[in-house]
Formats: structure tokens, C-alpha cells, sequence
């Protein structure tokens, strides 16, 4: 940053004045020129006229002196009276006219002078008139004819003449050089104004220069900041360093900028802080609290913030988490509802609660002032659908802290959030512990089947091969029907053994992680009908395969548990007098293959279709040998990949049963169609 | 006792069965002679010829071992465990007589040195034909490694 200049020091007030200042200043000069010239030449024009009224009173006193001589030698030569009256005239006027002209030269010494001389000599020449005159009355005409004869009269004319010619120059010169110098300042006044006129000119741009250096630039600094602000770039420095309102101003814009910047940022920080807190993880409830003080802590950078739980049935706080090493210190303790009367307040009332200064309040204990060593706290309630369930309390331990509105709105909304993440989780930890004791009960309940199971099994073996060791041993010995009977104890004890087995191989399901394969149904379905040639053969049955099936993703041994179990079934439950027709294909349905095995058995009423998927459940056919679970145990294996298996049937036309497995492209994306073109 | 004729010793803690295993070998005429004993400890006293069979000749170490793994006292997994660190009784092969198919842990069974696993088959005539494959198989055409 430059060091500011005394100019940009000034308010925007004392520059716009300054800058104006330049301007008008050489304005006024101007006029004050222009008026000196106007004062100058109106000075010209009064000395003008003075040495008019001046010409006029020497023109008038040399015309009265005329006159007198004139009017003194005809009164002579005629002795005629009337030729007197000149000098008569010129004794009443000569003393106005010269007072007159003494009068307009009063300031002029010299002139003064000039003018005393000429007043001398005028009435010293009147005076001798006078005498002579006097004498020529008496009778005495000689002092005036050799007054005459002398030359004298003319001569004093002459030199008055000459007086009154000197004294009139002298005041022509006076207003020449006057004149010249009004002249003078006329020509400098016009130069100066054209001098002014530029200076103007010149002075307006470096003005509009300044003006723009120091105000409209960082203004339109300013707008230009606001308006890339306002469009969402984020807040930088304002190149505006001026100490003036406008610096100011910059300065302000940058803080608010910041604090919006720091808003926002807590806001987004907000919303992710939100999805965080809502996440249950392994840890649970415990996480999830554990997280809301964390975040919420950073989040208003309060050096301790506790969530604290209300326990109505003891009517005590829980402290269900609290931020940093605190936790371990605090987490599962209980605090005394009247030490903390403030988080009380705010879980009573639901609004927040800001203490400043925790040290003046009058309480005697204050479990978070005296035991945490809190200055400020602000709590905040976190509401449940049945009002406030806690409190979120924030405190400052190293110094005290003012909780702004903005801390108490925002810290608000964040024990919304987590009063909703809070509640989320206790629903879900509530329900995984009723599942969990759900599940455990169900495998507890499956291992005493299986153990049962095992157990049964050893005693039936030996009760069959008892019976069989009996009937080989002592053959002969017993009677016809003790030897029947013998066989139904052996036959009893084998079928309860295949049973035990069925059952066990259900129970199995699931339990063993099967590797999973690429497996061609066509290979297993094979297999399968090898497995009941004999089977097929004594039947007459006819068993029909499609040509093409897609692979699927499953364990071999499974698939053909599958079809195995369906297949015997569709020989087994056959119409009297009917060879079994048997049909083994697969149908693309909308978005999955399905394979079916079809026949035209005895059927199966829609009212039993969802009973034969449950384990021992026979329909009935007593006559017809099996344990029934085959069907339990394909639904299981269908289940276990997540497919689905049903059943459409007639009575006394046939059964199809249909099911899905994961095909094999499915894994790699591979379509059917390549698929197809490729087996 | 033919003396040239290593035998069976049977390993089964039911006495039905028991009796049942030495009848079907009996029946079908095997010629090796047919030991059998209760459990575990017991078979393992007769390998090193203490206990009950400390006057037991020498020679007399079985040619097969047909053993149940569900039994009190020692049962066939700790039988075969105790037998695995001697050398020469390691060598005796093991045959597994169980019940299910299922019966524990067959992989287990083998990692501890069985050497074949028989279903008991819940008929006796069934029992009488799978005792001389086994004594065939074991006792004649299996080669085991010659004793001291």
C-alpha cells in the first residue's frame, strides 16, 4: 500500500471544494482584473472631462483679459463709457472663473502654483487698468496713452496667454499619460482574459482529472467490488486506500464481505456439518452425539460445547457428549437440574438462553461457571416432537464471549438438525437392539433344531440297521409278520434319517459361503435328468429341455438342488394313467430371464400355492413318497441370491414353477443378445 | 490271534454300534482281526499298548483305523491330534465312520490326517458290503510304511 498523500488525506467534502476552488478562483481574479480596467478607463473619462471644464475657464479668463484691453483702449482713443464694460464684467467674473480652476487642481501643487501666478498677473494687470482708468476720468490722459504707446497691456496679455497656454498643456499631458495607461491595462486585461479563459480550461480537466483519481474512480472501484460480490465471486481487497469516507467505506465493504464470506462458509459448513451428524455409524447414538458437540463446537469455535439430555424419569441432565477432552471427562455424567438453571431455562421455555457474563450471575452454583470454569454460555434447546428433549450448551472458558444474534440463530438451527439426527438415531438403535434380540432368539431357535436334528439322527440309523441286522441275522427265525414289522421299523427309521438329513441340508443353507460361478443351466439340467433316468424311464415320462438357456451367477451345487427337486417333483405328483410331460425352459420377461419347469400333473389349488414353499408341507399326498422340504429348501437357495420363485398351476392340468437367478452377464454388462451369439 | 495279520481297530463310544461295525466285518468275512474300543484315550492306550492293553504285542499296531469323531471322554478330533507328532502311529490311515454328511467339519477331520470319510448307512445288509472295501482296500491293496 502506497503511503497516502496529504491530498487523498482529506474528506471527500474539503476535495470537492478544493477542486472546485480551482476553478472558481481564476474567476474571480478575472473579474477583479476587468473591474480595475473598467475603474481605470472610467478615471480616463473624469480627467477628460476636468481638462474640458479646465480649456473652458482659461478660455474664458484669456477672453476676459482680451476683452479689457480691448475695451481700455477704445475708452481711451473715444472716452466713451460704454467701452468700460468689459472690465466691469471681467472684475465680477475673474474671481469665480479662477476659484473655479484653483478648485479642479487642488491636488496638483505645481498647477497651484501656475494658477496663483496667472490670478497675480490678472489683477495686477486689472489693478493698472483701474488706475489708468481713474487718472483718464480725472482728465489725466497721459499715464494712459503712454501706457498705450508702451506695449505694456499687450505684453501682461501675451504673458498671461502664455501662463494659461503652459498651465492647460501641463493638464493635456496629465491626461495623456493617463490615458496611455488605461490603454495599457485595457490590452493586459485582454490577454489576461484569454490567459484566464485557458487556465479555466485547463484547470476544469486536471479537475475532472483529481475529481476522478479521488472520488468517481474508487466509486466506480466500489460499485464494480459489489456487483462481482453480489454475482457470487468471492470478497477480495478493494483497491481503494484512500483515508477519506470513501476508503472508509472500501474498508467497510471489505468487512462486510468478509462476514458475508464467513456466513456463507459457516452455512455450507452447516448443511454438510447436518448430513454428517445425521450419519449412523457403527458407533451409534454415541457417534452421533459425540459428533453434534464436535461440530457444533468448531462451528461457533466455543472452546466447550456439551449436549446435554434431559432424564424425566430421574429429572437430571445426561451428558450425552461433550467437545474435545472434554468427552471423556464428562460423557455419561450427571448434572443437578438446579446447578444448571440457565440449560434448564432453555429446555423449559424452548428458546435459547445467552449469558455474557456467567461471574455476575447471582446463583450459588453454576455447575458449567464453577466446574467447567465458563464465562459465557449460550444454550440452545434441541426440540423433539414432544417439546425440549436437551440442550446444546456452548460455553467459553478462556475469556467471556458476546454470542451474537447470528451465533444464537445459526447455533439454532444447527440443534434442529441435530435434535432430528439425535432422535434418528435412538429410533434406530432401538430397533436394531429389538432385531438383534429378535435374530438371536431365531438362531438360538435354529441351533437347538440342528443340534436336535444331529442328535435324532444317530439313534434313527441305529433303530434301521438294528431292524436290518435282525432280519439278516435271524432270518427264518421270526414269523411273517414279525419279519413285516421288522421291515416298517427299518423303512421308519431310514425315512426319519432322510428327513434329519433334509432338514440339515436346509439349515446348512446359507450358513456355508458357496463360491459363486459362471454356470450353464443346459450342463446341470443334464445332470439332473441323468440322475433320474430310471426314474423316467419306469414312468414313461418324457422330459422336453430348451435348446438355449443364458448363464447364470450361482453355486453349481445350488442350481441343481434347484432343478433336481423341481424336477422330481413334476414326476412325482403325475395324473394316473398319465405319463409325466415335463418341460424345462427359460422366458425373458420384461427386465429378467426366468426358468421354469413345467408338467402336467395333478396341479396344485391357488388356495395351497403358498403353503408348499413351507418345509414338511405335503398337500396331502401321503401316498406320495418325499419329506417335504425339497420345496423349502429351493426357495431358500432362490432367496439366498435374492431371486424370486412362484408357482402358476391348474388343478388337473399341470404346474409350472418359475424362478430367477442373477445371470452371469449381469457381473460384466454384457448383453443377452452377444451373449447368446457367443454360446 | 493271527499273529501275520495286522487288525481293525474300531473306534466307537455306542456299544449298537459297535457291535454292529465288528458284526458286518465278521460277516464279510474279513480276514484281519477286529479291535474295538470305546473312545478316544482308549484307542490311544491301545496304539502305545498302556492301560487295559499294556500286554498287547507288539506287532500288533492295526493295519486301519475306522473311527467315530462324536464321543465322550477324547473325541476323534483329539484323537487324531494326539496321534499326528508320532511319526510311526501317524501312519496308520484313519478312516471316518460318521453319521450326516454334515457331521462337524470333515475338512477339519482331514487337515488332522484322516485319510477317508464313510457315511454310516442306516442298513446293516449296506454295513456288511462296506467293510470288506475298506479292509480290502486298507489292509490289502494300501501299502503303509513298515512298522519297527
Amino acid at each position: 500500500m502506497r503511503a497516502p498523500l496529504p491530498f487523498s488525506r482529506l474528506s471527500v467534502h474539503r476535495k470537492v471544494t478544493l477542486i472546485l476552488a480551482f476553478i472558481v478562483l481564476p474567476v474571480v481574479g478575472m473579474m477583479a482584473l476587468y473591474l480595475n480596467t473598467l475603474r481605470q478607463s472610467l478615471a480616463v473619462q473624469e480627467e477628460v472631462d476636468r481638462l474640458l471644464e479646465i480649456q473652458v475657464q482659461t478660455a474664458s479668463i484669456l477672453a476676459m483679459v482680451v476683452d479689457v484691453q480691448d475695451g481700455f483702449r477704445g475708452f481711451v482713443l473715444v472716452r466713451n463709457e460704454k467701452f468700460l464694460e468689459p472690465f466691469y464684467t471681467a472684475e465680477g467674473a475673474f474671481d469665480p472663473a479662477i476659484s473655479k480652476l484653483k478648485q479642479m487642481v487642488r491636488d496638483d501643487h505645481e498647477q497651484l502654483q501656475r494658477a496663483s501666478q496667472i490670478e497675480a498677473r490678472v489683477r495686477a494687470l486689472l489693478q493698472r487698468k483701474k488706475r489708468l482708468i481713474d487718472a483718464v476720468r480725472l482728465g489725466d490722459l497721459r499715464p494712459a496713452l503712454e501706457h498705450i504707446e508702451s506695449g505694456e497691456g499687450p505684453n501682461a496679455l501675451i504673458a498671461i496667454r502664455e501662463d494659461l497656454r503652459n498651465f492647460e498643456n501641463i493638464e493635456k499631458q496629465h491626461l495623456s499619460a493617463q490615458r496611455a495607461r488605461a490603454e495599457r491595462l485595457a490590452l493586459v486585461t485582454q490577454y489576461g482574459l484569454v490567459g484566464v479563459v485557458i487556465g479555466i480550461l485547463v484547470l476544469w480537466w486536471l479537475a475532472s482529472l483529481l475529481l476522478a483519481k479521488t472520488i468517481t474512480g474508487p466509486l466506480a472501484t466500489l460499485t464494480a467490488t459489489a456487483q462481482e460480490f453480489g454475482s457470487g465471486r468471492p470478497g477480495a481487497r478493494i483497491p481503494v486506500f484512500s483515508t477519506d469516507e470513501l476508503g472508509r467505506l472500501a474498508r467497510t465493504m471489505e468487512e462486510m464481505q468478509a462476514r458475508i464470506s464467513r456466513h456463507i462458509s459457516q452455512m455450507e459448513a452447516f448443511h454438510a456439518i447436518g448430513q454428517d451428524i445425521s450419519t449412523i455409524g457403527p458407533d451409534g447414538l454415541e457417534g452421533v452425539l459425540k459428533r453434534i458437540a464436535e461440530t457444533a463446537g468448531s462451528m461457533l469455535s466455543v472452546d466447550l460445547c456439551l449436549v446435554l439430555l434431559w432424564d424425566e424419569t430421574i429429572g437430571c441432565w445426561k451428558v450425552g457428549a461433550a467437545s474435545g477432552h472434554w468427552h471423556d471427562l464428562l460423557c455419561r455424567s450427571v448434572l443437578i437440574r438446579e446447578e444448571t438453571p440457565i440449560s434448564f431455562k432453555a429446555l423449559t421455555t424452548g428458546r435459547p438462553q445467552v449469558v455474557d457474563d456467567l461471574e455476575a450471575r447471582p446463583e450459588e452454583v453454576l455447575q458449567i461457571r464453577d466446574r467447567l470454569g465458563g464465562k459465557s454460555l449460550l444454550a440452545v434447546p434441541l426440540m423433539g416432537p414432544k417439546g425440549a428433549f436437551g440442550v446444546l450448551a456452548f460455553a467459553s472458558t478462556n475469556e467471556k464471549r458476546v454470542f451474537t444474534d447470528w451465533d444464537v440463530r445459526l447455533s439454532q438451527q444447527f440443534a434442529n438438525q441435530a435434535a432430528i439426527a439425535i432422535l434418528n438415531a435412538r429410533l434406530y438403535e432401538a430397533a436394531q437392539q429389538r432385531g438383534a434380540g429378535l435374530q438371536n432368539r431365531l438362531e438360538e431357535l435354529e441351533r437347538y433344531a440342528v443340534n436336535m436334528a444331529h442328535d435324532l439322527k444317530g439313534p434313527a440309523r441305529r433303530m434301521a440297521e438294528l431292524a436290518s441286522l435282525l432280519q439278516v441275522d435271524y432270518k427264518g427265525r421270526f414269523d411273517e409278520r414279525s419279519d413285516r414289522y421288522l421291515g416298517w421299523i427299518r423303512e421308519t427309521g431310514q425315512q426319519l434319517m432322510a428327513r434329519i438329513e433334509e432338514v440339515l441340508r436346509l439349515a446348512r443353507l446359507g450358513t456355508v459361503r458357496e463360491t459363486i460361478e459362471p454356470v450353464d443351466p443346459a450342463e446341470v439340467v443334464r445332470e439332473v435328468i441323468r440322475g433320474c433316468a430310471s426314474h423316467i424311464e419306469r414312468l414313461g415320462a418324457q422330459v422336453r429341455v430348451v435348446d438355449w438357456f443364458p448363464k447364470l451367477a450361482c453355486n453349481r451345487v445350488h442350481l441343481f438342488q434347484v432343478l433336481d427337486n423341481l424336477v422330481r417333483n413334476a414326476l412325482k405328483f403325475s395324473v394316473d394313467g398319465r405319463p409325466p410331460d415335463v418341460e424345462i425352459g427359460v422366458v425373458k420377461q420384461t427386465n429378467e430371464t426366468v426358468l421354469f419347469v413345467r408338467d402336467n400333473g395333478i396341479g396344485i389349488p391357488s388356495s395351497e400355492q403358498e403353503r408348499i414353499f413351507k418345509p414338511f408341507e405335503r398337500l396331502g399326498h401321503k401316498d406320495v413318497p418325499g419329506t417335504g422340504i425339497g420345496l423349502a429348501i429351493v426357495k431358500k437357495i432362490i432367496e439366498l441370491y435374492q431371486g424370486r420363485v412362484w408357482v402358476e398351476s391348474e388343478p388337473e392340468k399341470g404346474t409350472t414353477f418359475f424362478f430367477t437367478l442373477p445371470l452371469y452377464g449381469d457381473l460384466t454388462g454384457v448383453p443377452m443378445r452377444q451373449e447368446r451369439a457367443g454360446s | 490271534m493271527d499273529r501275520r495279520r495286522k487288525p481293525i481297530l474300531v473306534v466307537e463310544d455306542d456299544p449298537a454300534d459297535r457291535e454292529m461295525i465288528a458284526l458286518a466285518f465278521k460277516r464279510a468275512e474279513v480276514a484281519s482281526p477286529v479291535v474295538t474300543v470305546e473312545d478316544g484315550q482308549e484307542a490311544l492306550d491301545y496304539l502305545q499298548a498302556q492301560g487295559r492293553f499294556w500286554e498287547r504285542h507288539p506287532e500288533d499296531l492295526p493295519a486301519v483305523i475306522v473311527l467315530d469323531l462324536d464321543m465322550p471322554r477324547m473325541d476323534g478330533f483329539e484323537f487324531l491330534r494326539r496321534v499326528k507328532p508320532t511319526p510311526d502311529l501317524a501312519a496308520i490311515p484313519v478312516v471316518l465312520l460318521t453319521t450326516s454328511e454334515f457331521d462337524k467339519d470333515l475338512s477339519q477331520s482331514y487337515a488332522l490326517g484322516a485319510k477317508s470319510c464313510i457315511t454310516k448307512p442306516g442298513d446293516f445288509e449296506r454295513l456288511v458290503e462296506v467293510a470288506p472295501a475298506v479292509h480290502e482296500y486298507w489292509c490289502e491293496i494300501n501299502r503303509a510304511p513298515k512298522g519297527k
